[in-house]
């Protein structure tokens, strides 16, 4: 009898409960940094698993598109909901706007708007041709720069030895023009003088430029040897 | 300052840790999904909330105080800035806390329906990994190992899109 009651009082959790107050006490004085870190690791989880790919959206879509494209790289599941075309779809209008040039390609349809995205940015990196560069070897730091000379009698030099110039008559204006309410419309100095040209059409579909100096017109078959080549499309 | 009177129609809620908070019924309705509740007359005088600790439900319920206290847009198209102000700095305050009270909120939210709420949370974790590396991330958010690029798959992504990277 006496050993039943003993159990009894076992059972009912006298003992363990002294255990837990302990315990609590002990973390809540001298560990309460160690639980709390404990705490983190067991109540935080993937957001992507507890919350799901609508609520994941909602978040990578307040991020800059460098943070997005970082998301890209934690999970195989953050890759799929952060290369949405829900995010880079408005990622790619931001970028777009206000834009002078847009290549062409990241543009085509079904083409994903990460790839638009990362393909424009590409492009609009890109540095100008090699000829560009080179028009001038004081850019690259190969020659002094060049110089022109404007002179009192209207006309242009240059130094000699300038393969730029290479020797040819120049002549420069002025040019200045107003609007109607007296503002400087344009103001700049033109060198040399092209008289202008005219544009018209031929009989047979071709198309001539000229003025009383030259004539330029369309070659009759784009396809024969120094031929144009075959038409691009126009849009 | 609040809309609601002493005398306005209270609502019970229960938290899974049974603990109960009484509250203003204009408060409850901050939440789509108790708002439908009354409107369908399925909510009882207590509604248990038993996926809810009464940590998170806390918190909850302060903020539904603030913002069913604040003027909403709809009501007015002049609403004072000061308002619109002292609104976002509490939104600011409120969410300084860890991240896993941030998560509980979040589910929290999410299953009371309560959008703004949602919106702010979903906010608060962008901004915590904004701007940190791929691991970084892993270790702020908990970040299963068991579902990482392979160093291919890694490789290639950074390559295609590398102007995120240099």
């Amino acid at each position: 009898m006496i050993k039943d009651s003993d159990h009894s009082i076992v059972e009912d959790g006298y003992v363990p409960e002294n255990d837990v107050d302990y315990d609590y006490e002990i973390s809540e004085r001298c560990k309460k940094r160690k639980t709390n870190l404990m705490k983190k690791e067991c109540n935080l989880h993937d957001p992507l698993d507890v919350f799901g790919f609508d609520i994941m959206l909602i978040i990578l879509s307040h991020l800059d598109a460098r943070s997005v494209a970082t998301a890209l790289l934690v999970s195989i599941g953050w890759r799929s909901v952060a290369s949405s075309d829900t995010i880079w779809s408005k990622k790619c209008e931001e970028l777009w706007a206000g834009k002078a040039h847009l290549p062409r390609l990241p543009r085509v349809e079904g083409l994903s708007k990460l790839s638009a995205f990362s393909l424009s940015v590409k492009d609009g990196k890109r540095e100008a041709p090699e000829y560009w560069r080179n028009l001038d070897p004081f850019w690259i730091g190969t020659e002094p720069s060049m110089r022109r000379y404007f002179h009192q009698d209207g006309s242009q030099t240059a130094d000699p030895g300038d393969k730029v110039w290479g020797g040819h008559e120049s002549c420069y204006s002025i040019v200045t023009s107003f609007t109607a309410d007296g503002k400087m419309r344009k103001h700049y100095v033109r060198i040399n003088r092209w008289p202008q040209m005219s544009i018209c059409r031929r009989p047979d579909y071709g198309w001539e430029m000229s003025n009383f100096l030259y004539s330029y017109s369309s070659v009759p078959d784009a396809y024969k040897k120094g031929g144009t080549g075959p038409c691009l499309h126009v849009l | 300052m609040s809309t609601s009177s002493s005398s306005s129609k209270k609502i019970v809620l229960k938290s899974a840790d049974n603990e109960t908070f009484e509250i203003d019924e204009i408060v409850a309705l901050e939440s789509q999904a108790i708002k439908n509740m009354i409107e369908d007359e399925c909510a009882d005088n207590v509604i248990p909330l038993g996926n809810i600790d009464s940590k998170t439900l806390s918190k909850i319920i302060e903020y539904c105080k603030k913002h069913a206290e604040s003027p909403k847009k709809d009501d007015n198209a002049d609403i004072d800035e000061k308002a619109v102000e002292d609104l976002k700095s509490f939104d600011a305050e409120f969410a300084k806390v860890d991240m896993p009270l941030i998560q509980d909120i979040l589910m929290a939210a999410n299953f009371l329906n309560i959008d703004n709420l949602i919106g702010l949370m979903c906010r608060t974790i962008a901004d915590r990994i904004k701007g940190k590396t791929p691991e970084e991330i892993r270790k702020i958010l908990n970040i299963n190992k068991n579902d990482l690029l392979s160093p291919e798959q890694e490789a290639k992504a950074r390559e295609e899109n590398s102007w995120a990277f240099d």
